[in-house]
Formats: C-alpha cells, sequence, structure tokens
C-alpha cells in the first residue's frame, strides 16, 4: 500500500487525473514522487504483495487487499494467501487511459453481436468484474545499420510477355525501430494479445512501482528470446520494402528483394535490444464448467476483444424459433408431393444430411487451425523448449487449400449432388423411374457414410476433439437407413422413421461442432497446465 | 392418415434446416473479430520507426528470363494502357 504524505490514507493511480489520489484527503501525486522506504534503496528491484490462488495456482501482484478474495483468473471465489516479494522492475509502463465504465461500453459494443453468447457476459453484474490488469509485455528496440548487399528480381512486362531480371543491390540502411511489443504472459494467448493490440508505446513511461497502487499486474514468465526472431523479421520486412521503395529512383519499379529473414538480419546487421514493459489491459474471466473464457479490453486505446462461447441454452431456443419460422413453407412444399410424402421426407433429409456432413469436415478442419498449439510461441516455448518460428507461408497456404480447395469441393460436391437428386427425384415423381429412386438413394447413403466416416476420422485425430462422439450418431443413423433402404424401401413408415434418426443423427454431429466451439473459446485456467500451477495450489493448499 | 405424416415430416425438415441455419448464426456471431491486417502486410502500428535507405546502386545483372503473361495479365495491361 502506498501512503498519502498528508493523512497517511491509502493512495491509489486515478485513470482520468493521470496521479495518485488519496482516497480520504484527496490529496494528488504525481507517480514519480511517490515511493516505498525500500524502493528508494534498490534501483533494480521493488517490493510487492504476490497473491496465490490455491484453486488454480495463478500469481498475482497486487498492492491492494481487496485482491486477496477472488482470483481473477479462475473467476474462484477463494481466500488468496499472500507474500512480500521483490521482483525485478519493468523499464516502461503505459498507464491505463480508460476507466472501468470506458471499457465495459467498448465491450458491450462486441457483445451485441455475439447473440448467442450466454446472458451472463452481458449483464451488469458480471460486468462489473472487470479488473485493471498490468500485462507483462517485451517492448523490442531495434536497430539496422549496415552497408548491405541483397540478391533482387526486378519483373515487368510489355504487354506480350514478362521479364524478370536478376539484380544486386547495394546501399545503406540506418534505421531504428521502437517499442515492437509481444506479450511476455503465459497467461495471454497470442492471438487475444494481437487482438486488442496496438499499444502506443510513444506514451510510456518509466516504470515507478507507484503506477501500481489500485491494480493488478501479472509475473512476467516468458523469456525475450522468444519473440525476438519476430521483432527482427517485422524490422527485415519494412528494411526490404524500403530498399524496393529507394531502387524506384533508378527506375526499377517493381524490385523484389530475395532474403531470408536470417540473411537480412545480417545484412542489415539487425539488433534487437528487449526492455520489460507492462501495458494495461482491462480483463475478466467468466467461468463455467471448470472453465473460463477470457474478455479483454485494451486500457490504452478500449479496443475489445473476446471468445465468446456458444449458450447451449440459447442454441436450442433459437433452433425451435427457427424451426417455427420454417414449418409454414415446410408444410407448403410437403404438400406438393401429397402422394409420395415419405419418400420425398427421406430425399431431403439426406440432401441436409450431405450438408451436415460436409459442414462437419470443414469446420473440424478450420478447427483444427485454431486449435494448433503452436500458433502461440509463448505456450510452445513452455512446452518444448524451443522458439518457435512462426512459418507464415505455409500457416497461410494451409489455410488458402482449405479455402479455397476443400470448402469450394465440399461445397461442388453437395451442388452436384442435390441437382442429381432432384433430377432423380422428378423422374421419379413422372414415374420414369421407379426402381433407379432406391438404387440412388442407396449410393447417395453410403456416400453420406463414407464423408461421415471421414469426417470423424478426421475429428478423431484433432487435439482436444477425440472425445466429441456426436457424428457417431450421425453415422448409425445412416447405417439403419442404409438397412430400410436394403429391407423394404417402399415402406413409408421406415422412410420416415428413417429420415427422423438422420435428422437427430445430423443434429447430435453438429451439436459436437458447438461443443468444440466452446472446448477452444474456454481454457483451462491458465495456470494449471502451464505455469505448474497444480504442484503450487498443492503447495499453498498444505 | 396423410395429414399427421406431413406435418411430421415438414416438422422434422424445419427443424433439421433450423440447427444447420442456427450453427451459422452461433458460428458468425461468436467468431472472434478479423484483424484489419491484410495477407503479406505488416503491422507498424503503435511503433514508432524511422528506417532510412539510402545510395542504393544496382550493380549486377545475373540473369533474364521471361514467360508469356496470362490471358488475364493481358487483360489488366490493357486496361491500365487505356
Amino acid at each position: 500500500m502506498f501512503a498519502c504524505k498528508n493523512c497517511g490514507g491509502n493512495i491509489i493511480y486515478d485513470i482520468k487525473a493521470h496521479k495518485l489520489v488519496c482516497k480520504i484527503c484527496k490529496s494528488s501525486f504525481a507517480p514519480e514522487s511517490v515511493t516505498k522506504e525500500n524502493d528508494s534503496v534498490d534501483y533494480d528491484y521493488f517490493e510487492t504483495t504476490i497473491f496465490t490462488c490455491p484453486q488454480c495456482g495463478a500469481k498475482i501482484m497486487c498492492e491492494d487487499n481487496e485482491a486477496s478474495s477472488f482470483c481473477t483468473y479462475c473467476s474462484s471465489a477463494t481466500v488468496l494467501t499472500s507474500r512480500i516479494s521483490k521482483e525485478k522492475k519493468p523499464d516502461y509502463i503505459i498507464p491505463f487511459e480508460k476507466t472501468k465504465e470506458e471499457c465495459i461500453q467498448e465491450f458491450k459494443k462486441i457483445t451485441k453481436k455475439a447473440i448467442l453468447a450466454p446472458s451472463e457476459l452481458k449483464d451488469e453484474k458480471i460486468l462489473d468484474k472487470f479488473k485493471a490488469i498490468y500485462v507483462p509485455y517485451w517492448h523490442y528496440d531495434v536497430t539496422q545499420q549496415n552497408r548491405f548487399s541483397v540478391s533482387a528480381a526486378e519483373i515487368y512486362s510489355d504487354g506480350n510477355s514478362n521479364y524478370t531480371t536478376y539484380v544486386k543491390a547495394e546501399g545503406d540502411i540506418d534505421s531504428k525501430f521502437e517499442g515492437i511489443s509481444r506479450d511476455a504472459s503465459y497467461n495471454f494467448s497470442d492471438d487475444l494479445c494481437e487482438r486488442i493490440a496496438p499499444f502506443f508505446t510513444s506514451e510510456k513511461k518509466k516504470f515507478y512501482p507507484s503506477y501500481l497502487s489500485g491494480f493488478y499486474a501479472d509475473v512476467s514468465d516468458v523469456p525475450s528470446e522468444v519473440y525476438e526472431h519476430e521483432a527482427l523479421a517485422l524490422a527485415n520486412d519494412v528494411a526490404r520494402e524500403m530498399v524496393s521503395e529507394e531502387s524506384k529512383k533508378d527506375g526499377y519499379n517493381n524490385l523484389k528483394i530475395y532474403l531470408s529473414n536470417d540473411e537480412a538480419t545480417k545484412q542489415f546487421d539487425t539488433k534487437a535490444v528487449p526492455r520489460k514493459a507492462l501495458y494495461p489491459v482491462w480483463f475478466m474471466s467468466f467461468k463455467q464448467n471448470k472453465k473460463v473464457a477470457y474478455m479483454t479490453v485494451n486500457g490504452q486505446t478500449g479496443r475489445a476483444a473476446s471468445d465468446f462461447p456458444v449458450s447451449i441454452r440459447k442454441f436450442l431456443i433459437a433452433t425451435l424459433l427457427l424451426t417455427l419460422l420454417f414449418f409454414p413453407p415446410s408444410l407448403g412444399f410437403m404438400f406438393l408431393f401429397y402422394e409420395n410424402a415419405s419418400n420425398i421426407f427421406l430425399d431431403i433429409t439426406l440432401i441436409f444430411s450431405i450438408a451436415a456432413f460436409i459442414i462437419y469436415y470443414v469446420q473440424m478442419k478450420m478447427m483444427q487451425i485454431r486449435d494448433a498449439d503452436s500458433e502461440d510461441a509463448g505456450k510452445f516455448y513452455k512446452k518444448y523448449g524451443v522458439v518457435y518460428i512462426k512459418n507464415k507461408e505455409k500457416n497461410e497456404s494451409v489455410k488458402k487449400l482449405i479455402k479455397d480447395y476443400i470448402f469450394d469441393l465440399a461445397v461442388g460436391l453437395m451442388y452436384v449432388l442435390m441437382v442429381i437428386c432432384f433430377l432423380w427425384e422428378t423422374l421419379s415423381i413422372l414415374s420414369v423411374t421407379g426402381i433407379m429412386d432406391v438404387f440412388f438413394k442407396i449410393i447417395l447413403t453410403f456416400g453420406n457414410l463414407g464423408l461421415a466416416v471421414i469426417g470423424f476420422i478426421r475429428g478423431g485425430r484433432l487435439k482436444n476433439s477425440s472425445k466429441f462422439y456426436g457424428i457417431l450418431g450421425g453415422m448409425l443413423s445412416l447405417v439403419f437407413v442404409l438397412a430400410g433402404l436394403f429391407i423394404a424401401p417402399s415402406n413409408k413408415y421406415l422412410c420416415i422413421a428413417s429420415g427422423i434418426l438422420l435428422c437427430l443423427g445430423c443434429f447430435l454431429t453438429i451439436m459436437d461442432l458447438i461443443r468444440y466451439h466452446n472446448e477452444l473459446s474456454m481454457r483451462q485456467p491458465p495456470h494449471l497446465k502451464r505455469r505448474g500451477g497444480d504442484e503450487i495450489a498443492d503447495t499453498v493448499n498444505m | 392418415m396423410r395429414l399427421p405424416i406431413l406435418l411430421i415430416c415438414s416438422l422434422f425438415i424445419s427443424f433439421f434446416a433450423a440447427f444447420i441455419a442456427c450453427f451459422f448464426i452461433a458460428k458468425i456471431t461468436s467468431a472472434p473479430a478479423k484483424l484489419k491486417k491484410e495477407e503479406g502486410e505488416f503491422d507498424l502500428a503503435g511503433i514508432k520507426y524511422d528506417c532510412k535507405v539510402k545510395d542504393v546502386k544496382i550493380v549486377s545483372m545475373a540473369a533474364m528470363a521471361f514467360e508469356k503473361p496470362s490471358v488475364t495479365e493481358k487483360r489488366l495491361l490493357k486496361e491500365k494502357d487505356e
């Protein structure tokens, strides 16, 4: 606690005033003028209270005793144990600019869109749980100063032919980058940090412990080398672009620089100096079934980002409402096939099931990318102890492949099958085909079963997703349909039962996707897995 | 007897269409907002930088290759000229 020089009361940092204000006598002080007794002795370290949650093992710095009753990370109402600790001082801090009210307003803007998110996330009482946390970041200052010689190619066209001229470009570079920032906490995923970025580092201040008064601060636990190559890569990308721009003066309008990141670092003599910094984030965790979802708002700019789980209750209600909405046109459509309703019903459910299994397959692939732990460099380092160098090109090409080919192929296939189905159906209604109608359904069901099996195998391969067995319901319903088609293809009651089973099986399949989405949106409290939190929590509980 | 069959069939078709539609609604509304950063573009927002490159000289010509432009490229070039 920081004491007021006038009355001895608790002084905390006031976001609007940019000063420390006494709760009792309302005196205000500049943060750099307030120090604790021990802080003035030790320049590199400062004394603070570290609170540890006995439930999840999370560690957090706070000057206020309010922190002792609630864990910000796992949302547990519990008594946190505390100890006085000496922590290394960060170099910089960006003070909070956005108040809690402003943060809640910004957050409400993004929750408006999430109509199927749990209602609690729109509840004022829950939103009041937003806590101001200083998140540790690595703030890299990068310099480049050298005479370089790089390979390049100029591509141009005269209308009839494309020409590529390979050249060597030489020149001088002198550049400085201040504040290439990456999070230094395992608690925050790179993805979430990227979504609330940027932080404007020109607003940074020299760190004084008094800035933390009234706020929480996470403990830095990711080494600087984890993100150093990203800082170098960014500077190298800019340098390459600048070389290309500069060469326009010599008439080279489209010069591409061929240089790997390592070569560029050597040629431009790119050097990064990491500095510790604390950046402001409004943070809230939402707990459901022993898992938490994180809601974050940039404390400097107000940019909000969150992982929204889907409320199963809302999903079911929305489904029922849409069922009521779709019912009249469906009934009208079925009346068109009054004589042959059971057969048509089975055909339509078969078509819908194709759509359901294609959606399952494509979505599982999409979620696989999101689920890949390796996309978070901090987590990867914690897990394997080596720096993960993101292969942007590889990731992009995988995404492109999925986006361009698999999805197009799947949708294309669906359309082809639908057209064939309708053609056969028309022929069937016109009594042109008889047995072929059943034959076609069998082929369609087999195809569907193939899609379901591929989807299940692919789904099973994915991390976290192997426990979702809803698609098995879909597969079983297809087996039932197939058996029915072989045993009594013209039995209308069997057709109806097959269609209903298919519908329910596909519902279970789609529910798998919703649950998997929730699995990815909600995570285990971070420290349990990533920071040996189980052991920490056990030690605290002993 | 046909009317109850029609009602049941219509109900399940509506239900089938409804949960597929709901899935897409859930995906669209709950998906994280896309980053504004375009593919291949580097994000310098919030970073203070000063990158100076000078005296760039093209010192050697190693090789030259050519290929025919595609129909699209030809069309684009034609449009550009016009």
